[in-house]
């Protein structure tokens, strides 16, 4: 059975969600991975956007945002993003989460904002720093990041995006590591995986560092590894994760009736 | 009674130069696409804008040089079409001085 990449990568996150669950799908291609565990293996995860469309499932493909007329039209209710990110997610509700990510640290912190020249700060007292590249904000990942009982990250696999030290921190993982988040008194987790393009990480239970867990059939240790930015540990039981089945495969391109994951 | 129909000509007449402007929508949803694309050909100067997600409409005024600032949380055209081409280049070329929050 012939899959891509990406497509591989989204069974491995929708694999992450459990029946019954409530969670919330960020914008992009990790909107798909959700949705498809919802139909391929819980039927009861209750999903909404950060805008409010809540208990819906796509139509027609890949929508084109949290409001698009493919995601509300058949929406349980139509609600808004104070409902959804400020009560729902907020007060520690959510079980799970999946949100996508330009930039990773390996500490699971999420870089949406900008990449700025080496060696220049983001801002200085008061002033900010003109960025090299301008992206597009967190938007409603912040508050998943803060108060969802947990988060998956879904990342393209290369070496640019998973750096040592991001650049911002836009949405927060484990910070510095260690128990800093608790420091600050969020109300969510943290970053349960990440889970990319080439295989799958996972936090170290007390230093919080991502480590390798699984590989893909396609991919390998040392590929994963190449396409770090960071020294990447691998754990001793490293695994490969099986392939998607006939049926997982059929039902995530019913979701995908549009072939985004099919793209790259 | 006083009466508010107007054209978007007359209407959009109504936005002078610095002001402070919400721009309704989502993304590339809702957006009040005609009469911020009919404000973008006035050369307006030192706008602020301000949405929780920032999208076309955001960025055809972006695009025009008539913006100072920007509040937002989200500023992009999601999952199909990506960033914004507009807000970035003013970003990147320090025109436009980006403030992004929850």
């Amino acid at each position: 059975m012939e899959y891509s990449r990406q497509e591989m990568m989204a069974i491995a996150t929708g694999r992450e969600f459990k029946d019954g669950e409530l969670a919330i799908f960020g914008v992009g291609l990790s909107m798909l991975a959700g949705f498809w565990a919802q139909k391929n293996h819980a039927p009861d995860l209750v999903a909404f956007t950060e805008g409010g469309v809540f208990g819906s499932t796509p139509v027609g493909g890949l929508p084109w945002g949290i409001e698009c007329t493919r995601i509300s039209a058949n929406a349980t209710s139509f609600t808004s993003a104070v409902d959804a990110l400020g009560c729902l997610v907020a007060s520690g509700r959510v079980d799970n989460a999946v949100i996508g990510a330009a930039q990773i640290d390996k500490f699971g912190n999420v870089n949406t904002t900008g990449i700025w020249d080496e060696g220049t700060q983001p801002w200085k007292v008061g002033r900010a720093t003109i960025p090299k590249v301008r992206l597009n904000g967190s938007g409603g990942a912040q508050e998943i990041a803060c108060g969802a009982k947990k988060f998956i990250l879904m990342v393209n696999h290369e070496k640019k995006r998973f750096a040592d030290k991001v650049d911002y921190i836009s949405s927060p993982g484990y910070l510095g590591g260690g128990n800093e988040r608790e420091k600050f008194g969020f109300v969510g987790g943290g970053p349960a995986a990440v889970v990319t393009t080439l295989g799958i990480l996972r936090p170290d239970p007390v230093t919080k560092e991502f480590f390798l867990d699984a590989y893909y059939p396609f991919s390998s240790v040392e590929e994963i590894k190449e396409n770090t930015g960071w020294d990447l540990k691998i754990s001793p039981n490293v695994k490969m994760v099986p392939e998607p089945t006939a049926q997982e495969l059929a039902n995530l391109r019913e979701i995908d009736v549009t072939g985004s994951l099919r793209k790259v | 009674m006083q009466k508010k129909v107007m054209n978007l000509k007359d209407a959009a007449g109504l936005i002078k130069d610095g002001q402070f402007l919400g721009i309704g929508g989502n993304g590339l949803h809702r957006n009040p696409s005609v009469f911020c694309f009919e404000l973008a050909r006035r050369g307006l100067k030192d706008l602020k804008l301000v949405a929780a997600a920032q999208g076309l409409a955001s960025d055809a005024i972006c695009a025009a040089d008539s913006v100072k600032e920007i509040y937002f949380g989200f500023f992009g055209f999601e999952n199909e079409y990506g960033l914004a081409p507009g807000m970035r280049k003013g970003c990147q070329e320090g025109k436009i001085k980006p403030l992004e929050g929850p």
